[in-house]
């Protein structure tokens, strides 16, 4: 199994319901709690598995007009993961059985290397705890037996107001993550480094060019509209 | 990347103790027998100062002895091990007093010099960090330690009135190669991290900019990745670190060539100051892909 997301940056509207979606089910998950520093001061900070970045993107001839693009990043669930060749002491694994990359909490020294071997941006130290956290796919979620089988997804899956996000396993051709990749030209992000990201993402759909017509002489009965203007301001 | 003292201390003080315990393996019968354990003593005390310096980088020290774990992949654990058996051969040969016999010292010549290497590519091997992705990463770090190993062997070698010819020379070519080599190494540097905003999200056909972040403050990412300085001021670091280092380990060389330990010991502080500036550019220069994501770097 490789278990990963599709994300879709066509449908994708930013609203932050994943990332907080999974802060909340994770800060009392396997690896929480999720270290709020100041929570209630002016400048509060945290350890977020989820960030949702929005890029402008200019107008091009492939992308007319320019576009908005919201970009959600959570691990990528690298099938080369360097985050976890270059950890020292083990804690950082990915699972045999099904290509999820995890953090063994009580063997991580803090040493921050995992995080600098990940381009991604998916791992960030809980400076309270002193270890390494990072998005688990929600492990405790999806094996679940006692939730119902609808609902044994990641949250942030199960959050998407849009339905930008979908679990499933890429190894299974038949999967609808590998359907959608297959159909959408999914495309995983920096392929150049060789990490081989299981997250996939779905590039923005070209908005189809809709014919215009100049309107010329209409008559849009502008005496008429004008005369019951008058009537309702009196 | 922000720059961590600990972590600076750490690669300059271990690099100076294990270039010290290489030169001094190499060279052995130019030491004066009396002048065999201080400087043993010296190798060991600036490689362990560093190594307890590194330890101070870590959020959970407490498990620090499990680095050891992962030495099929990871380069922190194989420096880690080599490290850990770099003391008792040390300790070994201290007890059988400085044996010429080419055991010992092949053992602790390479025992040495690997664990250099294996520090070096600690931070080669980062892909995310095009600074650092190249060769000449453990090239500047190996030649930078037998630079600062041999201007200090030089050194006790000079206090003991013994003949600092061979050291003198080996500093000298090791200074200059150093410094061709950092030259070398900030030419490349510029190019290499030019990657943009768009290749790293996958709109490479339009100018790509960061519109919102997705938080309003800072986080561990921006802290530990987005390292800003002007590079006017970063540029004034490399003609003040690179000239200080081979300036002062060049004149060491000719100190001690001439037997004068004291002007030689002088340079060896020097030259410390120098690589401890030259490794804090290190980190201040190097850029992780990353900060793409926060809206640094080329659109
Ligand atoms: S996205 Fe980063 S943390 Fe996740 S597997 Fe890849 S390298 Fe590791
Ligand atoms: S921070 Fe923890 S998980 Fe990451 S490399 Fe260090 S020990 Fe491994």
């Amino acid at each position: 199994m490789r278990l990963g997301l599709v994300i879709d940056l066509d449908t994708c509207v930013g609203c932050q319901g994943c990332a907080t979606a999974c802060k909340q089910w994770n800060t009392s998950g396997t690896t929480g709690p999720l270290t709020d520093l100041r929570p209630y001061e002016r400048d509060p900070e945290g350890v977020w598995f989820n960030r949702v970045r929005s890029f402008e993107v200019e107008s091009s001839p492939e992308t007319p007009g320019g576009r908005t693009v919201h970009f959600p990043m959570s691990c990528m669930h690298c099938e080369d993961a360097a985050c976890v060749t270059v950890c020292p002491t083990g804690a950082s694994y990915k699972r045999e059985e099904d290509g999820i990359v995890l953090v063994d909490q009580d063997k991580c020294m803090g040493c921050n290397l995992c995080a600098w071997a990940c381009p991604y941006g998916a791992r960030e130290l809980d400076s309270e705890a002193g270890v390494m956290k990072k998005c688990t796919l929600c492990v405790d979620r999806i094996y679940d037996e006692a939730l119902p089988e609808a609902e044994r997804q990641p949250a942030c899956v199960l959050t998407c107001p849009t339905h930008s996000r979908v679990f499933g396993d890429f190894d299974d051709p038949d999967s609808e993550v590998s359907r959608l990749t297959r159909e959408r030209n999914g495309t995983g992000l920096l392929p150049e480094l060789g990490y081989k990201p299981v997250n996939q993402y779905l590039p923005p759909r070209q908005p189809a060019v809709v014919e215009t017509k100049e309107a010329g002489n209409v008559s849009d009965g502008g005496s008429v509209k004008k005369w019951i203007n008058k009537l309702i301001r009196k | 990347m922000k720059p961590s003292f600990s972590i600076i201390f750490f690669t300059v003080s271990s690099g100076y103790g294990l270039g010290l315990a290489a030169v001094l393996a190499a060279l052995t019968p130019e030491l004066p027998h009396s002048a065999f354990l201080p400087t043993a003593v010296c190798a060991m005390l600036l490689t362990g100062g560093g190594l307890l310096s590194s330890v101070g980088h870590l959020a959970n020290p407490k498990n620090a002895w499990r680095a050891v774990m992962r030495v099929r992949t990871s380069w922190l654990s194989r420096e880690a091990v080599l490290a850990a058996l770099f003391f008792p051969l040390m300790a070994g040969w201290m007890y059988y007093d400085g044996t010429t016999a080419a055991t010992w010292r092949v053992a602790i010549f390479i025992c040495a010099l690997l664990t250099v290497k294996c520090t070096a590519m600690i931070y080669q091997s980062l892909k995310p960090i095009t600074a650092w992705h190249h060769p000449l990463t453990s090239i500047n770090y190996m030649l930078f330690s037998l630079t600062g190993g041999g201007l200090l062997f030089a050194v006790f070698t000079a206090s003991n009135n013994g003949n600092t010819a061979t050291a003198s020379l080996l500093t000298t070519i090791c200074a200059l190669s150093a410094g061709i080599g950092k030259i070398l190494h900030y030419r490349r540097i510029g190019a290499a991290q030019d990657i943009r905003v768009g290749r790293a999200t996958g709109f490479s056909q339009a100018k790509a900019r960061l519109l919102d972040a997705g938080h309003t403050g800072p986080t561990f990412l921006t802290r530990e990745f987005i390292f800003e300085l002007p590079a006017a001021r970063l540029r004034l670091w490399r003609y003040v670190s690179l000239p200080l280092i081979v300036l002062s380990s060049l004149a060491g060389a000719s100190f001690t060539f001439n037997g004068s330990a004291w002007g030689g010991g002088v340079c060896v502080i020097l030259m410390f100051l120098g690589l401890l500036m030259e490794r804090w550019l290190f980190f201040a220069e190097a850029r992780h892909i990353v900060r793409l994501y926060h809206g640094k770097g080329p659109a």
